[in-house]
């Protein structure tokens, strides 16, 4: 007898059983959050918490069937038939931060894919008011010659002096605290855009500092912060130039390891050796100013999914993941697709293996009544015992290919 | 006219609890906000979806759009449609209109706005968009003697409201969505708790907005609605409300009034108390009220930090007098400048308790200082010396060793344990004395304060 349950999602506590549940149809793809639909009575009891967002069991007997979330109900003539998407569908609801595929790629796919349980929290400064005030991620702000301006949807430039000319050196710190980001686990990496052209006379870097509490450096000492390393600048007029320089700074930046730490200082500093060239028709000012265009820090927090079986390693380097505000459901899929694994979401927790089907060959498809078998079931037969069936825990039998199929 | 459910399906396209809202651009060199309807998160989980805005003109106007779609897609009830087929209607129904379905059978009546049409020569089917969330909760109870309840009730309308127009009064109302009502019934009068009959009767229909104009300016009218069905059965009238027809020009608000519940009494006012009975806050008649000036009878009054709490006012928690003392000794010639940078004893500081949600915000000194001098030997020597300078910073201490002049920047909970000023000084010395010894002493006074965090 099939029965179906809504369970909280948070909980995953029953709050209602369907017993009256007919008609019930789900699919499984690899790699899929596919439906599973369930018609019953408009006037069966506990129906009232079939809405949307609650998790669907499917039961037949003691054995769970199927799994997933609630999605659509359809209420037709005397029934309402509720439609739900297995749990791999959860995924859909993170969201990795912009132009982030560089940050995953040459990775192991286990790695990505375990990246992919906790949620990505971007915190970015780009708005004058962003640059210059605080915000609600932050606890303090320091600065030195540098100023704000609107230019390109906002940017940080070196101030000018009394003569009109740029300042040879400018920082400006940033404190963030990461006590006011929900569900926070850890810091994952500090990303910018800022001039570094390669010729020119003007160097932006960047440093930063974790720290629980207490007495940290003063910003105008950058020996300091990390990474703590200085050279000089390739020109006539040099300086010494303190941090890191970055390497696709808009997209990796710098990996901060998931440190749990209370506080994140960033030091962005700027420099020019250029205080006297002018553009034509430039009067009273002179010298040519690096700019940052964004600041972006990146945090972790909770997600609902957790890690089932994952394989420690695959052998496979995930190369050139799509990851541009993409979901987790995508990046996993497209890790998996890459090292040829399938995954699935049980109960909550994220499983990866290189078939769910069990070894050599064996394949396991849905239970019987369901109407939906593997993708091309004519070719398999249902292994039996003494005429009986076989079949796992959840009620999916085993079956092996038919001879010459 | 006859309507007959269909269906009524929820979809899932596009529904989200929170987006990340982009601007024009590419990578991270873009405006992003990020928004969270809480509410909807905590009932349907956190759903992140992206949109990007390539037209948001800034980063205020990017957050604007995006609390104008954050607030559509959130909502359920922009996710849901209801098919009615519809016959015997004598006016053609169009894109938009809104109309009001009843379904004794189901138990149920709501509004929505035609979204398509489907029209045959004898019945029309028409999709209604942008009805209540809860809808479907309501078709699926299954008690049945609820659902007979909810199908037969006609209960008083809910959410009755009257606003004064120049000319009149619009009295607003809803039959609620578990009644069966078709229309409403508004009774006016300017008698005081008056008993509705034909002659009261200023409105009836279906609809929830009643405009009713040409009443006296200045006189107060009385309201009371009641429900019908398609029956001829009246539900019971509400309780009556009022409001007066201002006039065209005239005031919104007639000084010396307070409303509350009908009632007009020159000292009623709403007061909030504590559990100890103090009251903290008051809106209305604050005659008498500490720190009210004499004469101003009506108003807010509230106290400081109990009752009033105002965004960015700084709460002074500590003030510390600080003295300072710099001797100098030698001898000095006429007109000879003496430069000194000095810093007091520290003195130790013990904050109070930093109340949850505050922080230590800021260390302020008075614009003007105490700042005198004098000769020690010989101390007849009068008005030797005159500054030319003299630059006093105050010092906040935590740890063992590390000074700071900026508490502000210090992370929320840092400990300061010593306090103390700095002192730069410059002193023209206008007669020499040799051998003789010039003592400056300096005194202010700190004020800490808290801000909220």
């Amino acid at each position: 007898m099939l029965t179906v349950r809504i369970l909280n999602p948070l909980t995953r506590s029953v709050l209602a059983v369907l017993p009256e549940a007919t008609d019930p149809r789900y699919s499984r793809r690899p790699r899929s959050a596919t439906e599973i639909t369930v018609s019953v009575p408009r006037d069966a009891p506990g129906l009232a918490h079939a809405t949307r967002g609650r998790l669907l069991e499917v039961w037949r007997g003691d054995e769970l069937e199927a799994s997933g979330r609630l999605e659509l109900r359809d209420v037709s003539g005397d029934s309402v038939t509720l439609t739900a998407y297995t749990e791999e569908i959860r995924l859909k609801d993170y969201r990795t931060p912009a132009a982030y595929g560089a940050a995953l790629s040459g990775r192991d796919a286990a790695d990505v894919i375990r990246a992919c349980l906790d949620r990505w929290y971007p915190i970015r400064l780009k708005t004058v008011k962003e640059w210059l005030e605080l915000s609600e991620h932050m606890r303090s702000r320091l600065s030195s010659g540098v100023s704000a301006h609107d230019a390109g949807g906002g940017t940080l430039w070196l101030a000018r002096d009394a003569q009109g000319r740029y300042v040879r050196s400018g920082w400006a710190r940033y404190m963030f605290d990461s006590s006011t980001i929900p569900g926070f686990t850890g810091w994952d990496r500090i990303r910018w855009a800022s001039d570094y052209p390669p010729d020119g006379l003007v160097y932006t870097t960047v440093q930063y500092l974790l720290s629980d509490g207490g007495a940290v450096p003063h910003p105008s000492d950058p020996t300091g912060y990390l990474p703590n390393v200085s050279w000089q600048s390739p020109s006539t007029n040099p300086q010494t130039l303190y941090g890191e320089r970055g390497v696709l700074p808009d997209e990796i930046g710098i990996d901060l390891g998931g440190a749990t730490n209370r506080y994140l200082y960033v030091v962005l500093r700027l420099y020019t050796d250029d205080q006297t060239s002018q553009e034509e028709g430039e009067e009273g000012t002179s010298g040519s100013s690096p700019r940052f265009y964004a600041l972006e820090v990146v945090a972790r927090t909770q997600g609902e999914i957790i890690a089932g079986d994952i394989p420690a390693e695959t052998g496979v380097t995930v190369q050139a993941i799509n990851a541009d505000s993409a979901t987790a459901f995508d990046v996993i899929r497209d890790a998996c697709e890459q090292a040829n694994l399938d995954f699935q979401v049980v109960a909550g927790a994220l499983h990866v293996a290189e078939s769910f089907g069990g070894e050599d060959g064996l394949h396991l498809v849905t239970s019987e009544g369901t109407r939906v078998l593997v993708a091309e079931p004519d070719e398999f037969d249902i292994i039996t015992v003494n005429g009986v069936p076989l079949h796992d825990a959840q009620g999916r039998y085993y079956v092996v290919p038919k001879v010459g199929g | 006219m006859k309507a007959q459910l269909l269906t009524l399906t929820e979809t899932t396209d596009g529904f989200a609890t929170a987006i990340i809202a982009r601007g024009p651009g590419s990578g991270i060199n873009r405006w992003q906000v990020r928004l969270v309807n809480e509410a909807a998160a905590a009932e349907y989980g956190l759903r992140e979806a992206v949109v990007d805005f390539p037209n948001a003109l800034d980063a205020d106007h990017l957050r604007q759009l995006a609390e104008e779609h954050l607030a559509h897609v959130s909502d359920p009830a922009n996710f849901q449609e209801l098919t009615v087929r519809v016959s015997g209607h004598d006016r053609p129904l169009r894109i938009g209109q809104r109309v009001r379905v009843s379904d004794g059978e189901l138990g149920f009546t709501t509004t929505g706005i035609i979204t398509s049409l489907d029209v045959a020569e004898d019945a029309t089917t028409i999709t209604l968009g942008g009805v209540p969330a809860n809808l479907l909760d309501v078709v699926n109870r299954r008690e049945e003697e609820e659902r007979r309840q909810v199908a037969l009730g006609l209960p008083a309308p809910d959410q009755v409201d009257v606003q004064p127009t120049p000319t009149g009064i619009i009295v607003s109302a809803r039959a609620g969505v578990a009644s069966r009502a078709v229309g409403l019934e508004v009774h006016v009068s300017t008698v005081n708790g008056f008993t509705p009959d034909a002659s009261t009767r200023a409105a009836r229909g279906p609809g929830t907005r009643f405009v009713i104009d040409g009443l006296p300016i200045g006189v107060r009218q009385y309201v009371r609605v009641r429900a019908y069905d398609d029956r001829g059965n009246f539900s019971p009238f509400t309780q009556q409300v009022s409001a007066v027809p201002r006039g065209v020009g005239g005031p919104e608000l007639v000084a010396g009034t307070i409303e509350l519940t009908n009632a007009e009494r020159p000292q009623a006012a709403l007061s909030v108390k504590t559990t100890a009975g103090a009251e903290v806050l008051r809106l209305g008649n604050i005659t008498g009220k500490p720190g009210v000036p004499t004469g101003v009878n009506y108003g807010l009054w509230g106290v400081l930090g109990s009752g009033v709490f105002i965004e960015g006012a700084p709460r002074i928690l500590q003030v510390r007098r600080v003295n300072i003392t710099l001797t100098h000794s030698g001898s000095f010639t006429a007109n000879q400048v003496v430069s000194s940078d000095s810093t007091s004893t520290a003195e130790s500081l013990t904050l109070p308790t930093v109340p949850v949600g505050y922080r230590l915000h800021a260390l302020w000194l008075p614009s003007e200082w105490d700042v005198y001098y004098r000769v020690t030997s010989p101390a007849s020597v009068i008005n030797a010396a005159l500054f030319e300078r003299f630059w006093v910073q105050p010092q906040l201490r935590y740890g063992t060793s590390t000074w700071t002049a900026q508490p502000e920047m210090e992370p929320s909970g840092t400990t300061f344990n010593g306090i103390r000023l700095r002192v730069v000084t410059r002193t023209w010395v206008r007669q020499g004395v040799s051998g003789g010894a010039l003592n400056y002493v300096a005194s202010g006074v700190v004020l800490l304060a808290l801000l909220p965090e």
